[in-house]
């Protein structure tokens, strides 16, 4: 089963394999960075549980879980 | 390069138009700000509220207007923010297209930063770079080559640090050199498959008989179905034909047409950058550090609490004495002009209680949103609005709004103005939208004067001060209790915009320039009383004209005449005489009370509510109320004045005061089924209470609604919330009679 962003623990790395949605949403988290063959990290959970704060070329970038999903991950080291 | 643009399109005045584009949060605001000093203007993009802020910028003994754009990441035009770029860029809506764009870019974040300035390639528009934040950069440990980097981009490239105003002059040179001698980015070579998508679509839309597509617009279509590009085509199946045979080439080429654009322009940019941007050492940011405490799941959550609480204390307290002030120089400024026009009470009555009350009743309202820019402007330099989003984002999502609600509908509490400007900050329009019709269903502190009223006159000497107490906290909890399901189901099955995502970029801590926040606060406030106020002050007129109006004599000699009749059962003539001779005396102060009552009741607002009392009655309400809820429309604290006049108490009684409430606790219905009875009774005051919570009853909120959004939205929610009050109230009365 492929593993999506929002499946991982706090500390833990992995490379984005795709996005996995309707282009727009896509489009929209591509420009930020978070595009195929990049590592990302997650950096924390909001003390709600959510959103999520991932690392990605330097920079840090909340999003939501649900949208957190449609990003596949590969390669991941927790 | 120029030309043809000037051939389209005369250029206003003559003077060139220079745009400033970029990321949000680069610093562009600063820099025009830096570059125009306060000649600025500011308006509206034809039909949507994003600002537009234009300037005369004076270099080299030549003049031209700078334009500062709203920040956006890329073209992509989903957010309103971001359709305003599209349409200046692509010179659409009769927008006057720019002659140079100077791209203000993050040099911390260089990368990201020159995404955009690659997609706007695309459009040919001479171009020039100002890279900004150099200082920060440097405190990175990012060193970058200029002369390199312009000359891989092919437009001059400045370093600038706005806030300190650094690399000013070398960029208004620039921007004049460039005006003569334009050059233009590279565009980007794109993969066969996208560029056949292209052609399909172009030749596609020119089949339609739409209007035929540039390459750069052909591009936005394929990569963003929902672009400006594709609202004026009626055939929207055709258009989603073509993007599916195009979208289905690109994936056969193996790329994602979600993800291609970007990751196109970023391998680009990748080897553009090559040697260009040096990182020595590590990158030490600030903010990892200090995201450690600040989003902490304790620490944080309580920091969070502890500003939050801060800045609502400030609204409600620090704004207290300065509106007592603006009050008290109204009424002042009222005592004054009244002598001076006594000839012409008409006139009189006009310029003080229409108009002068009216200026004040827009004045009053600036403390708190001078106060709440200030603390918004701090949030947002330092950096701590994005946290403070990430914190509670969790608590909104679930109906529709997101973390950025939090301040504004905080801001409500104190009042819903300053709140619904604040929903600025929320750049998803869907939720923006939400926000701003939830704004008002918080409980402002207009409804305070209502609820200590009628809580202390009929809950606390019959239940105590502890069920009092219980009450009036209650009250505060009633628009929130109905306002987040009502945002769901709006959202759910209502608004049929598409909710954006939300994502937010952590942008690095920095120490706030006082220059920034007090241009902030100045273009706030100069808005809310040029625009706003205006409206304001004409229903203040208004409504003032129907209680006043038509002021028939022959209601004062009525009036004074069944006075005096009552007085003279009581009292010798001779007394009588000489207490209408001393102004001072009581039965002067209650005839005048007694002819303001009966005016009142003769006005226009007056009949309107004994008219449209049956519509009231189901919530047990008598015509009084009546008046006195319909008196209250334009601002929901006239109530106790409107209520003190109609009692004859005149009206300057306030919410503690004792003679309104001990002529509350006696009043009687006089007519009809329920003769004789208490017209106060729980069931009625509860419902009174309510219906205040949940009614628009604030022309102020009316017009900065349809200020925001438009006229259609602020009916909306005018009638909408007032359906809902009197809905409530009758709930509450009928309900409680069946017991
Ligand atoms: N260190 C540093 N900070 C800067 C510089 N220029 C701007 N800032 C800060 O960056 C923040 C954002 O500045 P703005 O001018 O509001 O940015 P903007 O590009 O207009 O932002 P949007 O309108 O949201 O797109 C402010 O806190 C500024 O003080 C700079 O040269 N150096
Ligand atoms: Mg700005």
């Amino acid at each position: 089963m492929k593993r999506t962003l929002d499946s991982l623990k706090v500390g833990s790395r992995a490379e984005i394999e795709d996005i996995a949605s309707d282009c727009e949403r896509a489009n929209r988290m591509a420009t930020l960075g978070l595009i195929p063959g990049r590592m990302v990290k997650v950096t924390r959970f909001a003390p709600l549980g959510d959103p999520i704060s991932v690392e990605v070329d330097g920079q840090e970038i909340s999003l939501r879980r649900a949208e957190a999903h449609i990003i596949q991950v590969k390669n991941i080291s927790e | 390069m120029n030309a043809p643009t000037e051939a389209a399109e005369p250029k206003r005045q003559g003077r060139p138009l220079v745009a400033l584009v970029g990321n949000p949060n680069t610093g562009k605001s600063t820099l025009f700000n830096r570059l125009t000093g306060l000649r600025q203007h500011i308006a509206n993009y034809p039909g949507i509220t994003v600002e537009k802020k234009s300037g005369l910028l004076r270099a080299c003994g030549s003049e031209m207007d700078i334009l500062d754009l709203p920040g956006c990441y890329s073209l992509t035009a989903v957010s309103n923010d971001e359709r305003v770029v599209m349409d200046v860029l692509g010179g659409r809506r009769g927008l006057q297209k720019p002659d140079l764009l100077v791209f203000v870019l993050d040099a911390t974040n260089l990368k990201r930063n020159l995404l955009l300035v690659s997609q706007c390639a695309e459009l040919g528009i001479p171009a020039l770079i100002a890279l900004n934040q150099c200082d920060a950069a440097k405190r990175n440990g990012i060193r970058i080559d200029v002369d390199l980097l312009a000359k891989r981009l092919g437009v001059p490239v400045v370093e600038t640090i706005a806030t300190r105003g650094n690399g000013l002059e070398e960029l208004k040179r620039a921007i004049v050199t460039a005006l003569d001698a334009p050059s233009a980015l590279p565009k980007i070579h794109w993969p066969d498959c996208i560029t056949h998508g292209c052609g399909l679509l172009r030749a596609g839309f020119q089949g339609a008989g739409s209007s035929d597509l540039t390459q750069a617009e052909a591009l936005r279509v394929l990569f963003d179905s929902d672009s400006v590009f594709t609202c004026g085509v009626s055939d929207k199946a055709c258009v989603k034909k073509l993007l599916d045979t195009a979208h289905k080439e690109i994936r056969e080429s193996g790329l994602n047409p979600g993800s291609a654009e970007a990751v196109i322009h970023y391998r680009h940019l990748e080897t553009l950058l090559d040697g260009v941007v040096e990182a020595t050492g590590p990158i030490a940011r600030s903010h990892d550090s200090i995201d450690a405490l600040l989003l902490n799941r304790v620490w944080g959550t309580l920091i969070f609490l502890g500003v939050m609480y801060v800045v609502f204390q400030s609204l409600y307290s620090w704004a207290g004495p300065l509106m007592d002030l603006i009050d008290a120089g109204t009424s002042a400024t009222q005592d004054l002009t009244r002598p001076l026009l006594s000839a012409n009470p008409a006139l009189q009555s006009l310029v003080c209680d229409g108009i002068i009350a009216g200026v004040g009743g827009v004045l009053i309202f600036l403390p708190q949103i001078l106060i709440l820019f200030f603390f918004i402007a701090l949030l947002e330099d330092t950096g701590y609005m994005a946290r403070a989003a990430f914190l509670v984002d969790k608590l909104f999502s679930w109906c529709g709004l997101n973390g950025r609600s939090f301040v504004p509908l905080l801001s409500s509490y104190a009042c819903a103005i300053p709140g619904v400007m604040a929903t600025r900050t929320l750049s998803d329009p869907k939720a923006r939208l939400t926000t701003i019709l939830m704004a008002p269903f918080m409980s402002c502190s207009a409804r305070l004067p209502v609820y200590i009223l009628l809580i202390g006159t009929f809950i606390e000497p019959l239940y105590g001060p502890l069920v009092a107490g219980a009450v009036l906290f209650a009250m505060h909890f009633v628009g929130l209790a109905l306002a987040l399901p009502l945002a769901w189901v709006l959202n759910r099955f209502f608004l049929k915009i598409k909710a954006q995502p939300f994502i937010l970029e952590m942008p690095d801590y920095r120490v706030p320039t006082l220059r920034n926040i007090f241009h902030r606060i100045w273009e706030r406030g100069r808005e809310f009383v040029m625009r706003a106020g205006t409206v304001i002050l004409a229903f203040s007129i208004l409504i003032w004209s129907l209680l006043y109006f038509p002021r028939d004599p022959e209601v004062k000699e009525r009036a004074t005449q069944s006075l005096l009749a009552s007085a003279a059962l009581h009292y010798a003539p001779t007394d009588i005489q000489a207490a209408l001779e001393n102004p001072e005396s009581d039965l002067s102060a209650a005839l005048i009370h007694h002819i303001d009552s009966a005016y009142i009741e003769q006005s226009y607002l007056g009949r309107f509510g004994k008219a449209v009392q049956p519509v009231f009655d189901p919530a047990g309400f008598d015509w009084k109320i009546t008046v006195g809820v319909l008196s209250s429309f334009p601002a929901r604290e006239v109530i106790i004045a409107t209520m003190g006049i109609i009692y004859n108490l005149g009206a300057d009684v306030d919410e503690g005061s004792d003679d309104l409430r001990s002529v509350l606790q006696k009043e009687k219905w006089t007519s009809g089924p329920r003769e004789g009875q208490p017209v106060y009774t729980l069931p009625v005051v509860l419902g009174i209470m309510v219906f205040f919570a949940l009614c628009m009853q604030c022309g102020a909120t009316v017009a900065i609604i349809a200020r925001e959004l438009n006229w259609r939205w602020a009916a909306f929610s005018f009638f909408g919330m007032t359906a809902l009050a009197w809905l409530s109230a009758v709930l509450i009365y009928q309900v409680s009679s069946l017991f």
